[in-house]
């Protein structure tokens, strides 16, 4: 079965660790994309400058993500939600009869 | 009662920052200053000292002790932030002789994580499902009950491992290398 399971939710609120602690669940994905492990793969690492890093980091993620839905790869990937596409991604893969899980970890963000 | 968090840029920072003091002590909040290269400044909510002692221990922060006097005005605390921001250091503020709220310079989302995992967050966490089938929701709620009770280094061996076998899993079925992938962004930008 095709499987999609999205964490979502701000920095810190623990979805890199709900991710640790559920992998070896049966039927979890094994393929797990987070852009910030990916910043520090050896070839991202070598970047000096930092927000050039993590933009580059975030592209290669992207093309991570989209390489594993256009081949039905069951996937997880973490999110904050900061772009609209990352929520688009969820509902397309969805609508296309993907078996798409979220798990969004909410500690009520309010921007003041 | 839950924690909460709330994101604010650094520019408004300033704006609104006496009231976020009064969040962050009064209401338990917690508030991470961000810019565009990620987290620059945590207002943390502390009961116990020893916990940022550590944490400033690992990350090798001084320590400055202040009242609070140092965050009851705007201006007051504008200097303060300012101040943590420059000095790398990590400042407890006290009340009535105990430690009510912490400032942290943090470098990094790493860094913010890992604080974030000294402090209590048993009763933080909220979690919404939307699910059709695919995992039972325990595993998960069980999972939710033990976020914050891991050695920090095992998750992050783990992640590390995860991700070097999903970068190769994809890259043998077509993906790019991070090698390619950056070649051929250079390549673009050099046109």
């Amino acid at each position: 079965m095709k499987r999609l399971v999205v964490l979502a939710g701000p920095n810190g609120s623990g979805k890199s660790t709900l991710f640790h602690l559920v992998k070896l669940a049966p039927d979890f994905p094994e393929t797990y994309i987070n852009p910030d492990e990916i910043v520090r793969l050896e070839d991202f690492a070598a970047i000096p400058v930092e927000a050039e890093r993590y933009h580059l980091a975030m592209d290669y993620a992207e093309e991570l993500r989209n390489q594993a839905l256009k081949q039905s790869e069951p996937l997880a990937f973490e999110t904050v939600l900061s772009k609209p596409a990352c929520k688009m991604q969820s509902d397309k893969a969805t609508l296309s009869s993907w078996c798409s899980l979220r798990h969004v970890i909410r500690r009520s963000i309010s921007h003041a | 009662m839950a924690i909460k968090v709330e994101y604010a840029s650094e520019r408004d920072a300033q704006k609104i920052i006496g009231d976020l003091c009064n969040k962050v002590a009064v209401d338990r909040m917690r508030v991470v200053i961000t810019d565009e290269t990620g987290p620059k400044l945590a207002l943390v909510p502390i009961r116990h000292g020893e916990l940022l002692e550590e944490f400033a221990r690992q990350f090798d922060l001084g320590i400055d002790i202040e009242n609070e006097a140092s965050v009851a005005s705007k201006e007051a605390f504008t200097e303060l932030y300012l101040s943590v921001l420059q000095t790398k250091r990590l400042v407890l503020i006290m009340q009535q002789g105990r430690p009510c709220l912490a400032l942290v310079p943090l470098d990094g989302r790493m860094a913010q994580e890992r604080l974030f995992g000294f402090i209590d967050i048993d009763d933080l966490l909220e979690i919404e499902q939307h699910e059709r089938g695919c995992i039972a929701s325990s595993e998960f709620e069980e999972a939710v009950k033990r976020v914050g009770q891991l050695p920090y280094d095992e998750i992050a061996r783990s992640l590390e491992e995860s991700t070097n076998d999903t970068v190769q899993r994809l890259v043998a079925k077509g993906a790019p290398t991070p090698q390619q992938f950056l070649r051929r962004v250079s390549g673009k930008r050099e046109r």
